[in-house]
């Protein structure tokens, strides 16, 4: 078996006194998309935050277990978070470019963690602008706002910034779930594209986005994990009845 | 129903406070430029072909009270006139003459001599007046200062600048970096709340205060021990152990830090939180996101804070009467010789100059419409300070607008 680009061994997460992770295990292939569904507050998105660390952002919190990234133990090898944060780059729920140009904000983290000629960060910028398809539609823009392109070409900038500092893996924290149907299925095909080349974890609470773009997909319930699959698996034949009802529709 | 008529009491006290500020803000400036236009010329001739020219200030059926301008007055009383000139200018010793059977004489405290004279009203119009105009207008602003305090406000207008400038020198980098300390790094302990505290109580201490504390602390011991480590060769005569530049402007800087502190930090504050999230999930550090994010991210916010300190530096004068401004400064604050800025030397201060000219004895109506027309510059001076950072904020807002 290869080696997980990514895996948890009884993650949990604390918030205060409020128990929300608890004894996650979850291997994450290199090059194919996970996708995490469940409930809204199940835990999702703390547990995608717990991978590359900003649950240190929330004052309460106390994050337990194992992170592994490429089989090394991140808290144990005391890799320090910022470089963490590099290989393991994160997407938001909602686009947040940077108050800036379309330019600046991809060259954002070459800027901090390479010194590249300008010749080098052009080349770079295009290449993962490029990427994700959005090239023809700002190369005439670089210089202009990134708050002026559209919530779609929005999206697709800040993936765009986040593949710029070459991670190994990707989280996406509902990358679609502010955008029209159309940029949605744009981003879905982008993600497609990208598990070529990275490891893609997906948190969604469209249960028909999971099975169109994920291979594995876990199912998260009350801070647990009840079940993870091959997509296909699990959603033609769940094993667990809360599984079932979920994702036929009965809650959520 | 109480309620109801005190809300309705409050407001209308309000509006009446707003219309009682339009109306000094329009009486300075109509005053103010009252002032700036010069009064009409009149030119007083000598039976022998001799004339002397002045300003009209005050016109009467028998009196005429004038300004005497020096220059065409007889060689022989040059000397003389030389000194009038002088006491002239104040009205009360202005030059009164007597109509007598339509000729005019000159009393003899003001030239010296009695004689006959007949006036004139040449060039009241035209060109002329343009020029008559420049020409007060000129003695109004760089006409070199004199020891009485007198002549131009130039010397005051630059001390000022100067002295306001280097107030925002000192203070927003200081506030900046305490706003950031509270706002980033410190979080909500006892401590960072009595800090919190201090500084919003430092709002409410008299600014005459602040300039006993800069005259106690500043002047006379840490003025004191750099006369003694730095310029001990000057000795006695002080060197930082007197009110000066450097002195004012921190006092002012402490003055205003409250403002700043707590602009910058609300400032800091609102910056959105996925703003800072985005750029550490790029793998910056906390003080990379600070430097890179935040700072930029609030710059509006902490042009307002420059625009309050620099409005309310300019507005003070009590405190730096205790460390430094002084009604006549021989030399200006700065110079085209190294060290260029010259710290330790007292200044003149516009503020001050209204104070001197509004409350002078000597001055009467004529000082008090100089006292309008120096308010009236120091307006423009904080408009002008400030108009600079509104409109970069105004450009900076346009491209920030979407992040409130």
């Amino acid at each position: 078996m290869t080696q997980p680009a990514l895996q948890t061994i009884g993650l949990g997460l604390n918030v205060g006194k409020r128990v929300v992770l608890a004894d996650v295990s979850l291997a994450f292939p290199p090059r194919s998309v996970t996708a995490i569904i469940g409930p809204s507050g199940c835990g999702k998105t703390s547990f995608l935050r717990c991978l590359n660390r900003l649950t240190e952002l929330w004052p309460d919190a106390r994050q337990h277990g194992q992170v592994l990234l490429n089989g090394v133990d991140v808290e144990r090898s005391a890799l320090p978070y910022p470089e963490l944060r590099r290989r393991v780059g994160m997407v938001f729920q909602r686009p947040n470019p940077f108050p800036g140009t379309v330019f600046d904000n991809v060259a954002y983290g070459l800027r901090l963690h390479r010194r590249l000629t300008r010749g080098e960060l052009n080349e770079r910028v295009e290449e993962v602008i490029n990427t994700v398809g959005l090239w023809d539609e700002v190369r005439d823009r670089l210089d202009d706002d990134a708050q002026a392109l559209s919530l779609g070409q929005q999206q697709r900038l800040v993936i765009a910034r986040a593949l710029a500092v070459e991670p190994e893996v990707l989280l996406l924290d509902e990358p679609a779930s502010a955008l029209d149907p159309i940029s949605t299925l744009r981003i879905e095909s982008l993600i497609a594209e990208l598990k070529t080349r990275y490891s893609l974890i997906l948190v969604t609470h469209n249960v028909q986005q999971a099975a169109r773009v994920a291979d594995y997909t876990a199912f998260l319930y009350g801070g647990q994990l009840l079940e993870h699959a091959e997509s296909m698996r699990l959603f033609t034949t769940p094993q667990r009845q809360e599984t079932e009802d979920y994702i036929t529709g009965r809650y959520g | 129903m109480i309620l109801r008529g005190l809300e309705r009491l409050a407001g209308s006290a309000l509006i009446l406070l707003l219309g009682a500020f339009a109306l000094i803000f329009v009486a300075i400036v109509y005053q103010g430029i009252a002032a700036l236009i010069p009064p009409p010329l009149v030119v007083l001739s000598l039976d022998d072909g001799e004339a002397v020219s002045g300003l009209l200030l005050r016109e009467t059926d028998t009196n005429l009270e004038l300004l005497l301008e020096i220059r065409a007055a007889k060689p022989e009383w040059r000397s003389i006139n030389r000194q009038r000139i002088i006491a002239s200018e104040r009205p009360s010793q202005a030059c009164i003459l007597n109509a007598s059977d339509g000729r005019m004489r000159l009393q003899t405290h003001c030239v010296g001599s009695t004689s006959e004279w007949s006036i004139s009203y040449p060039n009241s119009g035209g060109t002329a007046a343009l020029a008559r105009w420049w020409q007060a207008a000129k003695d109004f602003l760089i006409a070199p200062v004199r020891p009485d305090g007198q002549g131009g406000i130039g010397s005051a207008l630059v001390s000022t600048m100067v002295l306001v400038l280097l107030m925002t020198l000192l203070v927003v980098p200081f506030g900046i970096g305490v706003a950031l300390y509270l706002a980033e790094y410190a979080g909500d302990t006892g401590l960072t709340r009595a800090i919190r505290l201090t500084v919003a109580n430092l709002a409410a201490v008299p600014p005459v205060v602040f300039g006993l504390f800069g005259l106690g602390l500043l002047v006379h011991v840490f003025g004191s021990q750099i006369d003694q480590w730095l310029f001990s060769e000057r000795l006695p005569s002080p060197t930082f152990a007197t009110g000066g530049l450097l002195w004012a402007s921190v006092v002012l800087a402490l003055l205003t830090l409250p403002v700043v502190v707590v602009a910058c930090e609300q400032g800091f504050r609102r910056v959105p939180h996925r703003l800072r999230e985005a750029s550490l999930a790029l793998g910056a550090t906390h003080t990379e996101t600070v430097l890179r994010v935040l700072l930029p991210a609030a710059r509006p916010a902490l042009l307002t804070a420059l625009i309050l300190a620099v409005a309310r530096a300019s507005a003070e004068v009590a405190p730096l009467l205790l460390v430094g401004a002084v009604r006549y400064a021989a030399q200006l604050p700065v110079s085209s010789e190294p060290p260029f800025v010259h710290l330790e030397r007292p200044f003149m201060h516009l503020g001050y100059r209204v104070l001197d000219l509004a409350t002078s004895s000597a001055g009467g109506h004529y000082a008090l419409q100089q006292a309008f027309a120096c308010a009236l510059v120091l307006l423009l001076l904080v408009l002008g300070l400030n108009g600079t950072a509104i409109i970069a904020r105004l450009r900076l807002r346009a491209r920030y607008r979407d992040l409130g």
